[in-house]
């Protein structure tokens, strides 16, 4: 069965480009251009995936995001908007938005995020090595390998590790973070999490490639995906 | 209280003295046989001196009093006694008392008019000199202080009040005013004319309220309080309306000026405005011209054209449509650094993390570049603004990627030194061309200034890293380095290392 992404965008020409990649890579696609026409078509029609715009003629998008998630907590929201300020990004993925976008975005990108948010959890089999590249996890030794060389992680690199490819091509927030690995808030602006994060990152990180653990300053981290 | 004691006493041992010399005077020119008629004018002699020295008009008073009893008492017949024989005597000690308070009257007179002569001096000189002050520094404050000491000086501390029209809370006083003293006040400014006890509006006011109004606009009013106090006297007005007035046209003087300094900001920065709008509309139009003709070519002929010339058209359409959009990031950097009235916002960041984020990204623009990120080995931290300092290296990274020959090798990398982080981006790809190196990171506005027409958008990445550095406090500079291409740097103050 295709899957129905509902397409929350005011400008035509993006709306209409949308329809036609969605379309022709296999997704059903609905077109909202206000806020309210977007909350009316989530209820009735129950898409699997939602694209938004944050900036729409009638509501803000934050509320439209809020409205959605209080009627479907799971359905996967991806922010698609030109504002590119940190604090909103932030705002929005700590309001239950799954991912952020920022136009301007090419489609591969855009198609790898849909691929992510749509993929269903839970991942990865943990009886099975997790690979990607040169990297090798096995989650049952509690063994790490890069080119088939074993590091040594410490406890928390490692629970680290498997929280960003359990949700591999997903942005987590620094707060998503620190309340996953010592689960409570911090006022030190995570700066311990940012120390953890650049050790296991320059561990995993082999020397001739781009690192695969990907870094938004002020937001957070991401597990490269292909 | 003891001064004035110490004053009476004074005046009196003055009155005694006076009295003392003119009897011994008499009694020495009596045994020369002068006659007694003469010696009365030694004391008239002697109460001229007392009414010139003391203050009060009870001791010439009382010296003439005491003149007629001495001089009955021991020069006339017979003598030791107050008896008179000669009724000529009563005649000339009447026309003694009339002379001496004649000469009281007058003298007293001619007191009060150099005193009043000094004080009107003393106004005259205090208007001058606060006329004066008030040209050569003037902010509004600095006039409302001024006058405030002024008038506390004349009428004393607490008594006198400034009231301003921007300032909604009182400047003299602590306490809002009262409803009547309010609609009084206003009243007074809005009518610009002097209100209260001795005028002809609000005349049971218990104060004298005067506008601060100049040419184009009110500035407020002085209020003086006359609780204990009958109305002002004519001279108390005219003062008050001098120091008024020059407060008034000073504050109108600052007026104008500062009009003058905005308008011709304003000329500048419209000036700067249409510069700037027509070399960015220039730097927009390059690569929108290339789209714009990349895929109308496509639309009309793409049936004849073959499938790598398709791919070509498209490829360079997507070259182009990045290009654009590092331009717009560029932009919207610029605005944040510029626009930012109160400083930028920043936060302690990672190295490792600025490192990290600025460095990705660019696989598909590497083609047989090479390129190699070193993080220092302790976690060290900026505070910084992490979307412009990314920004910055990005612009780096790229120009080394766009200016360099094929193959060349780019290592990006940072350490501490002397408590500062230095991030280094260098190249071995050929280096800087000498006209290259006299316009780095020239200031933004100079930039486009000078390349007003002919300016092709090389080099406002760099200009605007300048910008951003130096809002940071921070320095930047480019060289050519011993392994054959360039090295750019910029340093930043570390705020926090952890090892």
């Amino acid at each position: 069965m295709n899957e129905k992404i509902l397409v929350v965008e005011d400008d035509h020409a993006i709306s209409h480009f949308l329809d036609l990649v969605l379309r022709s890579n296999g997704y059903l696609s609905v077109i909202s251009e206000t806020g309210l026409g977007a909350i009316k078509t989530f209820l009735s029609e129950g898409p699997s995936l939602v694209l938004l715009d944050l900036g729409l003629p009638d509501l803000d998008g934050m509320e439209v995001l809020s409205r959605m998630r209080k009627s479907s907590a799971s359905t996967p929201i991806i922010i698609v908007s030109a504002r590119e300020k940190e604090d909103e990004k932030v705002a929005a993925l700590d309001h239950g938005a799954d991912d952020y976008l920022t136009k301007p975005f090419n489609t591969g990108e855009l198609l790898a995020r849909i691929r992510v948010a749509l993929r269903h959890r839970p991942f990865p089999d943990k009886e099975q090595p997790f690979i990607y590249r040169q990297l090798k996890v096995d989650f049952v030794k509690r063994m790490v390998f890069l080119s088939d060389e074993e590091i040594h992680l410490t406890p928390i690199e490692f629970k680290f590790l498997s929280i960003l490819i359990e949700q591999q091509g997903k942005v987590l927030t620094h707060k998503f973070l620190q309340e996953r690995i010592w689960g409570y808030e911090t006022s030190d602006d995570y700066q311990s999490l940012r120390v953890f994060m650049a050790s296991l990152r320059k561990k995993i990180t082999p020397p001739t490639e781009e690192s695969y653990i990907l870094t938004e300053v002020g937001v957070g981290y991401r597990f490269r995906e292909d | 209280m003891k001064k004035r004691l110490l004053e009476t006493l004074l005046d009196l041992a003055l009155c005694l003295g006076a009295l003392g010399v003119a009897t011994g005077l008499a009694f020495g020119l009596d045994d020369l046989g002068l006659r007694p008629e003469n010696l009365l004018l030694i004391y008239l002699l002697a109460i001229l001196a007392v009414t010139i020295v003391t203050k009060r008009i009870y001791y010439p008073l009382a010296c003439s009093v005491a003149s007629v009893l001495i001089f009955n008492f021991f020069f006339t017949t017979p003598r030791l006694s107050f008896m008179i024989e000669d009724p000529n005597y009563y005649i000339s000690l009447a026309i003694f008392f009339v002379v001496s308070a004649v000469i009281f009257t007058i003298t007293s007179l001619t007191r009060k008019e150099t005193e009043r002569r000094r004080g009107n001096e003393r106004k005259l000189e205090s208007l001058n000199n606060l006329s004066n002050e008030l040209l050569q520094h003037s902010s509004p404050n600095d006039v409302f202080q001024r006058l405030q000491s002024e008038l506390d000086h004349y009428y004393g501390g607490g008594r006198c009040f400034i009231e301003k029209t921007e300032d909604p809370i009182p400047f003299g006083q602590n306490e809002p005013l009262s409803g009547a003293l309010s609609k009084a006040c206003s009243f007074a400014v809005n009518e610009n004319r002097p209100v209260g006890k001795g005028t002809a509006f609000y005349p049971n006011l218990p104060y004298f309220l005067y506008p601060l109004v100049g040419e184009s606009k009110p500035y407020g009013l002085v209020g003086i309080s006359l609780l204990k106090q009958k109305e002002m006297k004519n001279d108390e007005v005219s003062f008050l309306f001098s120091l008024c007035h020059i407060a008034s046209s000073t504050l109108d003087k600052n007026e104008v000026m500062a009009e003058k300094e905005r308008v011709s900001l304003e000329v500048q920065n419209e000036k700067f405005k249409t510069v700037l709008l027509r070399s960015l509309s220039h730097d927009i139009k390059t690569p929108l011209t290339a789209l714009q003709t990349g895929s109308g070519f496509l639309l009309d002929s793409y049936a004849t054209l073959d499938e790598a010339s398709r791919r070509d058209i498209i490829s360079d359409i997507s070259q182009e449509t990045i290009r654009l959009s590092d331009f717009v990031d560029n932009l919207l950097s610029l605005t944040r650094v510029t626009s930012a009235t109160k400083s930028i916002p920043m936060k302690k960041e990672l190295v490792d993390d600025l490192l990290a984020e600025s460095s990705s990204g660019f696989k598909d623009r590497m083609g047989l570049h090479k390129m190699t990120v070193t993080s220092p080995k302790e976690s060290l931290y900026v505070s910084c603004n992490g979307k412009l300092i990314i920004q910055v290296l990005r612009n780096l990274i790229s120009n080394a990627l766009t200016h360099t020959k094929e193959s060349a090798l780019i290592n990006v990398s940072s350490y501490e030194k002397d408590g500062n982080v230095i991030f280094l981006v260098e190249d071995d790809g050929g280096g800087l061309t000498e006209e290259a190196k006299r316009d780095l990171f020239k200031d933004f506005s100079a930039f486009v200034k000078e390349k007003s027409d002919k300016y092709s958008g090389n080099g406002l990445g760099l200009s605007i890293c300048a910008s951003i550095v130096k809002a940071h406090h921070g320095t930047i500079e480019g060289h050519n380095n011993d392994m054959g291409g360039a090295s750019f740097s910029f340093s930043l103050p570390l705020s926090g290392v952890k090892k």
